[in-house]
């Protein structure tokens, strides 16, 4: 906005900066962190670059079949044979719901995931194209949980990092895609 | 009849049986009918006999009684006509023959009442000094009931003793092999094949030959299972042919030491499930066993060459597999 002319010839205090432009920057710094969530980048609303989820154009919705695929490295673990790189899968698809709860979209599997000498659990949120999730599984190997951390891109897929614990203690860290059919 | 006395004659009567029985029995005539001579200065025979008849009086203290210097026998009933002629109850017999640079001295010992033979001994020398010493040992060897080569003594060893007993030989040299080594099964890390390199020493008679070993195994691909092992052992092998082409069969056995590093995909979770490779290193040392064919080029040259394939186990445990197993082929150069 360019500044308003008083009639005397004088232009608006030079340190007066309009507002759009104070926060091209930051919007700008948000791009950059937003860059590692993956190759499809949240579009930048122009006017809030802050909404890096892009809350104002609502929430995605993810009900439906995940499958999950996601590769990271476990260190520090007790059982030292488990450093390293991995690779990650669902085994089976994953039946995930959204549903409304004050105000927030909750994310959960449609129904009790269990298997012999087992369970699998699944909750999470969204907000806007962020979706935050973690899975909780208890089985032979012991309890492992992960945590997971993305953005909805425009062609449906979720793609992220995440971390974990376990098994045998180990602290995990990679990235992640959803495919939700 | 008194029991004090009837015990004392049967006491009596079992020490003279006893006595009686005995070759060195002291109450017997001896008599040595002159010994045949084949080759031999006399002299040298007379002295044989007199040596030979001096040490059998100096340890039984028999009486020997003469017999006329033409007599000679070659057999026990010629021996027994003599001795009865003499009145002798024991009579030796013999004869010292000249083979080459030899001396062969055969003496015998007959009971000239029953006729039967109470002693044969035999023992060659190379050296008539050695005669001095052989009759001795005759003399001991009939008294004392055994053989000439087992009253070998410190003193008495005769100079065809003292050699070295000749033996057959062979042609030997080292050896080098080159070849493959195929994994059987999960062994040797699960990997792939690699290279075999032996350094060895081949004896070879006519029919057999004998291999020790030192040998060195190791892999060529590391992006699989690596592997290295090292053989020390002895093969031992029939060869079946005497020509240029000879095949043969065998096997041997010893010790390897091996070391291996095998990858491994492990896999946690049911629903999130994660895989992962690792590497696993272990080694260990155990006896082995082989069993091996081949054909034998060149054989009746110094330098021969083999072409051979073995199966091999050893018997160890490596990362939870037991007795890992190989088969190796190769080609090898005897010098």
């Amino acid at each position: 906005m360019r500044p308003a002319n008083t009639g005397e010839g004088h232009p608006a205090h030079p340190t007066e900066i309009p507002t759009g432009a104070r926060l091209r920057p930051l919007a700008w710094a948000a791009l950059l962190v937003a860059l590692p969530l993956g190759c499809e980048l949240p579009e930048i609303d122009e006017a809030d670059p802050t909404d890096v989820c892009l809350v104002t154009e609502g929430d995605a919705q993810l009900a439906g079949q995940w499958t999950l695929t996601a590769s990271g490295t476990r260190s520090a673990c007790i059982d030292d044979g488990y450093d390293g790189d991995f690779s990650l899968g669902t085994s089976q698809e994953l039946h995930v719901v959204q549903a409304t709860n004050d105000a927030n979209e909750e994310l959960g599997l449609e129904g009790p995931l269990l298997f012999s000498g087992g369970s699998f659990d699944l909750n999470g949120s969204v907000r806007g194209v962020c979706v935050d999730f973690s899975t909780t599984e208890t089985g032979p190997s012991g309890h492992v949980v992960y945590r997971f951390t993305g953005t909805v891109s425009d062609s449906g897929m979720i793609r992220g990092t995440f971390t974990g614990d376990g098994p045998s203690q180990c602290a995990t860290e990679g990235t992640f895609s959803v495919a939700i059919r | 009849m008194p029991r004090r006395s009837s015990m004392t004659l049967a006491l009596a009567t079992l020490l003279a049986v006893l006595l009686t029985t005995s070759v060195a029995s002291a109450q017997n005539k001896w008599t040595i009918i002159p010994l045949n001579s084949r080759g031999l200065d006399e002299a040298v025979v007379l002295t044989f006999k007199d040596l030979l008849q001096n040490e059998i009086s100096g340890r039984n203290g028999a009486e020997f009684v003469d017999v006329a210097s033409d007599s000679r026998c070659a057999d026990v009933p010629c021996a027994k006509r003599v001795a009865k002629r003499v009145g002798a109850d024991v009579v030796v017999y013999g004869a010292l023959s000249s083979l080459g640079k030899n001396i062969i001295v055969t003496v015998s010992v007959v009971d000239a009442g029953a006729g039967t033979p109470l002693s044969t001994q035999k023992i060659t020398v190379d050296k008539i000094e050695d005669l001095e010493s052989a009759a001795e040992r005759i003399a001991r060897a009939i008294l004392g009931g055994t053989t000439t080569s087992e009253t070998a003594e410190l003193g008495n060893i005769t100079n065809k003793e003292s050699k070295p007993a000749q033996r057959r030989e062979g042609l030997s040299g080292l050896g080098l092999r080159v070849g493959m080594l195929v994994p059987l099964g999960e062994s040797y890390g699960d990997g792939t094949p690699g290279l075999v390199t032996d350094f060895s020493y081949w004896y070879e008679a006519r029919s057999f030959a004998i291999e020790p070993r030192l040998g060195l195994r190791f892999d060529t691909d590391t992006d699989e299972g690596r592997y290295f092992e090292a053989v020390f052992d002895v093969g031992a092998y029939y060869l079946l042919g005497l020509g240029d082409f000879a095949s043969f069969l065998g096997g041997g056995g010893g010790m390897r030491i091996l070391s291996e590093s095998r990858l491994i995909t492990r896999t946690e979770g049911t629903i999130m499930v994660s895989t992962q490779e690792q590497e696993l290193d272990d080694s260990a040392v155990g006896p082995s066993v082989f069993a091996r064919a081949g054909v034998l080029l060149f054989r009746t040259y110094t330098l021969r060459v083999a072409l051979t394939v073995d199966y091999n186990v050893t018997f160890a445990e490596l990362n939870n597999r037991k007795n890992p197993q190989s088969m190796t082929a190769g080609i090898g150069v005897m010098f």
